[in-house]
């Protein structure tokens, strides 16, 4: 029974994928979800990290006109943080970043939805000095918020599931002025159509 | 590929610096006072170092944006390939594809304000090998003109190291500083949540760090010691100079150093999790108990040498807690490594290499009767290049420390005598 569902599954996923391009087809509709997102990161003198970046976002589909391809204004809000860079114990400089963007892309529909965006936007960034006992004397301003501006191309694969869902793995090449530290981030958008 | 990748970083740069007039680093002027973290102090009754976040004036700065100075030049990054990597000493190796600092700050009423750690870490480097530099001309009159090589010396902030000796791979370490020899270059392993204050800024470390840079100087007269090839003879010179016992007064003549420029009786007392096997005061293993009751291999031979050096300051009447009188002393035990190193390749007493690759035996191979000639040859050889009231007291320590097993009587011709 198992092997044969199994051997079922990629037929069943194809047929949901065919007939689930209405996730985008629909007239002007609306999308919100999230994006687990992976930013790679020069934290360090030589190498680096993958910065975990999650995102909300919310996206809105226009047609152009043109069969099957559609206009995607998007807007994004990200989190940066919640992994940190290696540190000594005794004293830290931990950064959280709030990051907005808007961005607007063209998608063709199809049983693979391709998409190109660029999007632009801000990195609110807080940083703070944290020591602990073994320094004894702190002189100095011990936190810091700025804004760095930013903007981003965006380039992902839409693959519908469902009549609703769509899951988009996705590339970005972003420049955020002030801090050539990160620039690829590869993610997973999962949007679903609220109407 | 690569073009294409330009052009479109190009294209996004020039669309958020259209849409914001934000951007700009800000300018600064020399001298440059920036926030860094710094060793105040060390409290020798308690061992116990002090630090503080401070802002210190960049002392020797001439290039801010390269973070070159009139000692070091710190480069971000680089690749260190190198035939071995034990301890703080590298062999056989070179530095090289270091960065510019692309320090990221802001100015905050004129000082350097770091926006991020590396960027503090980098600034707290500049401002430790300065300060331990001028300490070292300051306490043992040795100025960077005195250590040969080029001035300013390279040091690579947090570099990939690609060893290609026994052992090959490329590894990325933590919690360590190294010299190189020969290359004259300086090295900051990638800092860690193992380190309490960072090494990277850690006056004690760094001393020491220079310490091997002296070694290198007066011992080793520029010119460290090389590897051979599998089964060929190596010179006298470098066999000697590359032996176990060698690289073990090389880390304890670098402790010393750190001592006297200091005042710090443990180099590492700020880290935890590191033993007092360090501690020039506290600890009471000698020769005979190394790599039994010490487990710290060669360190464990520096550490009663340093242990040595130590305390026949003490016996002759040092005040560790002055500067002047640890300079005074420290200047006569640098001057007295002079010429060692000819004179013990010039001996037919000392025991025969076995095989011509002898650089891994150098670190890895502890011989108590072998190394206890090299050393016994060694210590001799500095007790008779010191002033006569220095070489009774460092015999009878030499003597007290290493015993006849780490000092042999057949190696005692000064020392005889005292």
């Amino acid at each position: 029974m198992q092997v044969k569902l199994m051997k079922r599954l990629p037929f069943v996923l194809l047929a949901l994928m065919m007939q689930t391009s209405e996730a985008v087809a629909k007239p002007s509709h609306v999308a919100v979800g999230a994006a687990p997102a992976w930013e790679a990161r020069s934290d360090y003198g030589e190498g680096g990290r993958m910065n975990f970046v999650p995102e909300l976002l919310g996206f809105a589909y226009f047609p152009t006109g043109r069969d099957r391809y559609h206009l995607r204004a998007g807007a994004r809000v990200g989190l940066s943080g919640l992994s940190q860079a290696e540190m000594p114990s005794a004293v830290r400089i931990p950064e959280w970043d709030i990051r907005p963007a808007l961005e607007l892309g063209l998608l063709r529909d199809g049983p693979f939805i391709p998409v190109l965006a660029m999007g632009i936007g801000a990195i609110a960034r807080h940083t703070s000095l944290q020591t602990t006992a073994a320094i004894t004397k702190v002189d100095g301003p011990q936190s810091h918020t700025e804004l760095l501006p930013r903007a981003y191309v965006h380039a992902g694969l839409g693959i519908p599931l469902g009549r609703n869902l769509v899951l988009e793995p996705f590339g970005r090449y972003e420049v955020i002025v002030g801090d050539t530290r990160s620039s690829w981030r590869l993610g997973l958008d999962i949007s679903v159509s609220i109407f | 590929m690569g073009t294409k990748f330009t052009v479109l970083r190009a294209c996004l740069a020039a669309i958020v610096a259209t849409a914001t007039a934000c951007g700009n680093e800000p300018e600064t002027t020399l001298p440059v006072k920036a926030q860094v973290v710094t060793w105040l102090a060390f409290d020798q009754a308690s061992e116990t170092p002090t630090f503080g976040v401070r802002e210190e004036t960049l002392t020797g700065l001439t290039d801010f944006d390269g973070l070159t100075g009139a000692h070091v030049r710190i480069l971000r990054g680089g690749e260190l390939v190198a035939r071995e990597v034990a301890g703080s000493v590298v062999l056989d190796g070179r530095f090289s594809k270091g960065q510019p600092p692309s320090l990221r700050y802001v100015l905050d009423d004129g000082v350097v304000v770091p926006r991020d750690y590396s960027s503090f870490a980098m600034l707290s480097a500049y401002h430790a090998f300065e300060q331990s530099f001028a300490g070292v001309q300051r306490v043992l009159a040795v100025g960077i003109s005195d250590l040969g090589g080029k001035a300013p010396i390279d040091v690579f902030f947090e570099p990939e190291i690609r060893v290609i000796g026994k052992t090959s791979g490329t590894i990325t370490q933590k919690f360590n500083a190294f010299f190189v020899p020969g290359a004259h270059q300086f090295g900051l392993a990638r800092r860690s949540g193992l380190e309490r204050t960072p090494l990277a800024a850690d006056q004690m470390v760094i001393s020491h760090e220079i310490g091997h840079l002296i070694f290198d100087r007066f011992f080793y007269q520029n010119k460290p010691a090389k590897c051979g090839s599998e089964g060929v003879p190596l010179p006298a010179r470098d066999r000697i100079g590359l032996e176990y016992a060698i690289s073990g007064i090389n880390e304890g003549m670098a402790d010393f150093v750190s001592f006297a420029v200091t005042g710090s009786t443990d180099v590492l007392a700020s880290q935890p999790k590191v033993d007092a096997q360090r501690s020039l005061t506290k600890n009471v293993y000698d020769f005979t108990m190394v790599n039994r009751d010490c487990d710290k291999s060669f360190y464990c031979v520096g550490t009663v040498f340093a242990r040595s050096l130590f305390q026949a300051f003490i016996a002759q009447g040092g005040n560790a807690a002055q500067e002047v009188s640890r300079g005074a002393y420290g200047r006569q035990v640098m001057a007295a490594l002079e010429g060692i190193l000819d004179k013990l390749a010039a001996r037919t007493d000392l025991p025969a290499a076995t095989d011509g690759s002898q650089c891994e035996d150098r670190t890895e191979l502890f011989r108590a009767n072998h190394d206890g000639l090299v050393l016994g040859a060694f210590l001799d050889t500095l007790a008779a290049q010191v002033p006569v009231e220095t070489s009774a007291a460092l015999c009878k320590s030499f003597a007290n420390n290493f015993g006849t097993s780490g000092f042999p009587n057949a190696m005692r011709d000064t020392c005889k005598l005292n």
